[in-house]
């Protein structure tokens, strides 16, 4: 799968993790932003026009949570992909996770103690391979 | 355990686990940028990894030394300290990190202040706990600010007596009230203080729990229209005779 044209947008607050992802990612033939903050990620999504958008749960003053509330109340941008890389095991959320998947449509969840940056990119890939009608642009 | 000092309170493993946290995430960050740098053969990239593990010590340099103190293997013992010469060590400390988080340390050395009486190594391990947990934070925090973030070092007269702080903010968010409070989280919430910091923010509970040692505290304090946290530490009407070089 060519992934050239693929573009993700990363939401987290940590400059040296996310920096590294970036890396990563862009050596995985990915177009990538980083963004630190929630208000960040909506604007973003505006101007960059992401084909995903990766996310951490856990930002400063608006959680991840807030993000997609907001992200999925607006009808242009509201069907963006979105898979959760985030330092939450899945554990935490008990009954509410179910909420994450149905109400606020998350693709899929990842902790980033149990998955690497390999596994990221192998769930980014399998994504695109499955669903390659998701694309905004 | 209790904590003898202005206010009894418990320091249970609450704070360990916090610390645990913020270990986890620098490991995680070293394993992630291995592989960055496997991929990418960028040499330079290995000084990232020496950083966080530095951070990560001064960290743990901090909670060991506490816990020697509350068990009374380390005396703490008070001598003149030049607070110029501990925030001088504070922004060496910090500094390597720094550009990691693309954060600008200044550290503003204007004026002459009379030494205070206090405990070198407990002010300088908790100034640079709480700047590490301030570099972490502030990249995600002061957004809208246009030009690089920075972080201001730096000493000032009060009437309460001199405060040495960290300043980064325009606004004030931080209280010491709102510290308190989120202190009694620790152990639930692996974010207690959402406005400042993604994170666990140990380095600024270390220091707060450190400081407390010596009857002082961090408080929210202003430099030169920047907010920020401060110590304010008391004068001693003996040594205000010694000059500062």
């Amino acid at each position: 799968m060519s992934s050239s044209r693929f573009k993700l947008l990363i939401i987290e607050p940590d400059t040296v993790f996310g920096n590294n992802l970036v890396s990563f990612l862009n050596h995985q033939n990915f177009d990538c932003r980083l963004v630190t903050t929630a208000q960040k990620g909506i604007e973003a999504i505006d101007n960059f026009k992401p084909n995903m958008i990766i996310l951490e749960i856990q930002l400063s003053v608006h959680s991840g949570i807030e993000f997609l509330y907001e992200l999925r109340s607006y009808d242009d941008i509201k069907k963006c992909p979105v898979i959760v890389y985030t330092m939450l095991e899945k554990s935490v959320w008990g009954l509410g996770f179910v909420n994450l998947k149905l109400q606020l449509k998350v693709d899929q969840y990842l902790c980033k103690l149990d998955n690497d940056f390999f596994d990221l990119t192998d769930e980014i890939k399998k994504y695109f391979n499955d669903n390659l009608s998701h694309a905004i642009s | 355990m209790k904590i003898a000092g202005n206010n009894d309170f418990d320091l249970p493993s609450d704070l360990f686990l916090n610390l645990l946290q913020n270990i986890q995430r620098s490991v995680l960050n070293i394993s992630n940028q291995v592989d960055v740098i496997k991929l990418t053969k960028n040499q330079s990239q290995l000084d990232v990894i020496k950083n966080l593990s530095q951070n990560t010590n001064h960290l743990i340099e901090n909670y060991s030394l506490m816990i020697n103190l509350l068990q009374d293997k380390q005396q703490l013992s008070l001598e003149p300290v030049s607070l110029a010469a501990v925030l001088y060590d504070v922004v060496n400390n910090l500094k390597s990190s720094a550009a990691d988080y693309g954060v600008n340390l200044v550290f503003n050395n204007e004026g002459k202040f009379f030494p205070v009486l206090s405990n070198y190594a407990v002010l300088e391990v908790s100034l640079t706990s709480l700047g590490i947990s301030l570099m972490e934070a502030l990249p995600a925090l002061l957004v809208n600010q246009p030009h690089q973030i920075e972080l201001f070092a730096a000493i000032h007269r009060s009437k309460y007596g001199l405060v040495v702080g960290l300043y980064f903010d325009e606004q004030p968010i931080l209280s010491r009230y709102l510290i308190n409070k989120s202190q009694k989280i620790l152990r639930k919430s692996k974010q207690p203080l959402p406005m400042l910091s993604y994170g666990p923010a140990s380095g600024l509970f270390l220091a707060k729990n450190m400081l407390n040692f010596m009857n002082l505290d961090l408080k929210s304090s202003k430099h030169n229209n920047r907010y920020g946290l401060g110590v304010i530490v008391p004068p001693i009407k003996q040594l205000s005779f010694v000059d500062e070089q």
